[in-house]
């Protein structure tokens, strides 16, 4: 299955994804809601990179959030498809594994495992962190292989990490290390406690 | 300045509660006040999905705390706003003279999927958890480097680190974005500095308005079955005693738990030879989809085996 879409924040990265996953349509990088949900009629698969571009003239909250509403413009446009439309529809989302970038990837998955949590998206949705500019290429040969590869959705709402030699299955956090607290109990014993696990 | 290892040295220092004038920020406010910490009480009194503006509930955990002996003021800072959070801090700064503690709980929520959003809900959203909370770190973090002293305390959400429904897409992503600021930035704080987060089960006005569910006993489950934010506040002041830093912590008032960040649970090496796109379509159904399932390795991509291996006619 070919990608017919991509979308980055960065020209140079659109270009280069464009290239790397068989010149699809390129949109943006000036994406909102409404565009995106034009760009996405009639597709069926696409690929998103956000970058949380260090330097520019803006804080890092700021930069975080529009990367972060980035992929949400397109993660909406997705899920106001039809459902027949839905059906099949492949969405990989490219987030940086760096630096600040890290917090959008997150986020991120965050959002790709909820829409997967409900069990009634007909779409397939992949959250894929990109560790460092040099692994660009092997993140677009991921994203054709989720694309073409997982028809049945084995790997749909999972976090994935590439690097330039390899990709990684991501857990979500983990809750350990469960201390109670019982009837008497103080600070100085809590702090202790929690400073004696890892 | 010592850092605080008893109630007793914790008595005299100066806390930021943003979002106290309600819920868990009311709650804190009030038992950081019994211990005899200043309390600037900032909170924009908004409803829980960010409208409309009011003094009252800042104005009115003040003057509880002042009415019962206490030190605060009553401040209406919107922390989404860069220069705000800067004239609070210094406004901190100039009528109690440090900034030792800073808890954010302010927070909104708006229950719909994304479809359901308009760009401006989601901006507003982001704005707040996002915007706030960096704002918040940003401004106070040269204050409390200065001092060689400082706890700052953001507030997650098992709705942004457990798998939710996407009804709470936005507030999830925005939660899991604060940890993974705290995991990130908690870590590189300045001697004396922590930064640390709790992700909190209370029964507050927040989840009351979230989405019920019934278990398969047909019990509802929300605000009904937690404990009140009274019960988080004592946990709340220990954690402020203690020297980690980066860390997620879960707390209902009766436990805490440690929320570790997420790992790597298998790893496959390509290498960059010829045939990646064909290893890589074999590694996807043999190794990965096994190990998301199991949610562990699965012991098959061990990277001192040639990759290749793995997929000859007969293997495991």
């Amino acid at each position: 299955m070919s990608v017919d879409l991509v979308s980055a924040t960065e020209p140079r990265t659109a270009s280069s994804l464009a290239s790397m996953l068989g010149d699809p349509v390129v949109a943006g990088p000036e994406v909102d809601f409404q565009s995106a949900e034009q760009f996405v009629s009639g597709k069926r698969t696409l690929v998103v990179h956000a970058a949380v571009t260090p330097g520019a003239r803006s804080t890092e909250a700021a930069r975080i959030r529009e990367a972060l509403r980035h992929h949400v413009a397109w993660l909406r446009a997705v899920q106001a498809l039809p459902p027949e439309s839905r059906r099949g529809f492949a969405c990989v989302l490219l987030t940086d594994g760096d630096g600040a970038g890290a917090v959008v990837g997150a986020a991120v998955a965050q959002l790709v495992s909820a829409i997967h949590a409900d069990f009634d998206t007909p779409a397939r949705h992949y959250a894929v962190e990109v560790m460092g500019p040099a692994a660009l290429p092997a993140a677009a040969h991921v994203a054709r292989a989720l694309v073409g590869e997982d028809p049945a959705g084995a790997l749909a709402g999972r976090h994935l990490a590439v690097d330039e030699v390899g990709v990684r299955l991501i857990s979500g956090p983990i809750v350990a290390d469960t201390v109670t607290l019982t009837r008497g109990w103080t600070a100085d014993w809590l702090t202790k406690t929690l400073e004696g696990k890892r | 300045m010592n850092e605080p290892r008893t109630y007793e040295e914790l008595a005299g220092r100066v806390a930021i509660v943003a979002g106290g004038g309600g819920g868990i920020g009311r709650a804190v406010s009030r038992h950081l006040a019994s211990l005899g910490v200043a309390v600037l009480v900032s909170d924009l009194g908004t409803s829980t999905d960010g409208q409309g503006r009011t003094t009252g509930p800042a104005a009115g955990v003040s003057q509880e705390i002042i009415a019962a002996g206490g030190r605060a003021a009553a401040d209406h800072s919107d922390i989404s706003d860069w220069p705000a959070v800067d004239a609070l801090v210094r406004r901190c700064l100039d009528e109690f003279g440090s900034v030792d503690v800073v808890i954010n709980t302010a927070g909104v929520i708006r229950n719909g999927d994304l479809t359901t959003y308009s760009e401006r809900d989601w901006t507003r959203h982001q704005s707040v958890h996002l915007d706030g909370h960096l704002n918040l770190l940003e401004c106070v973090e040269p204050v409390m480097r200065k001092q060689r002293f400082g706890r700052v305390l953001f507030f997650t959400s098992g709705s942004g680190l457990l798998r939710s429904s996407s009804q709470l897409s936005a507030y999830g992503a925005g939660k899991r974005a604060i940890a993974a600021l705290v995991w990130r930035h908690g870590t590189s704080m300045p001697d004396g500095v922590t930064l640390n987060a709790v992700a909190p089960l209370a029964a507050t006005r927040m989840h009351a308005s979230r989405p019920r569910d019934r278990d398969e006993t047909g019990v509802w489950s929300g605000a009904d079955a937690m404990p009140p934010p009274e019960a988080l506040a004592p946990v709340v002041a220990a954690l402020l005693l203690s020297r980690l830093s980066g860390r997620v912590w879960y707390t209902n008032g009766a436990e805490v738990s440690t929320v570790l960040p997420p790992r790597t649970v298998e790893t496959v090496h390509l290498g960059s030879g010829p045939d990646r796109s064909e290893l890589l379509t074999a590694a996807m159904s043999r190794i990965l989809v096994p190990a998301a399932e199991a949610g562990a390795t699965t012991g098959s991509s061990l990277p001192r085996l040639p990759l290749s291996t793995l997929f000859e006619e007969g293997s495991a």
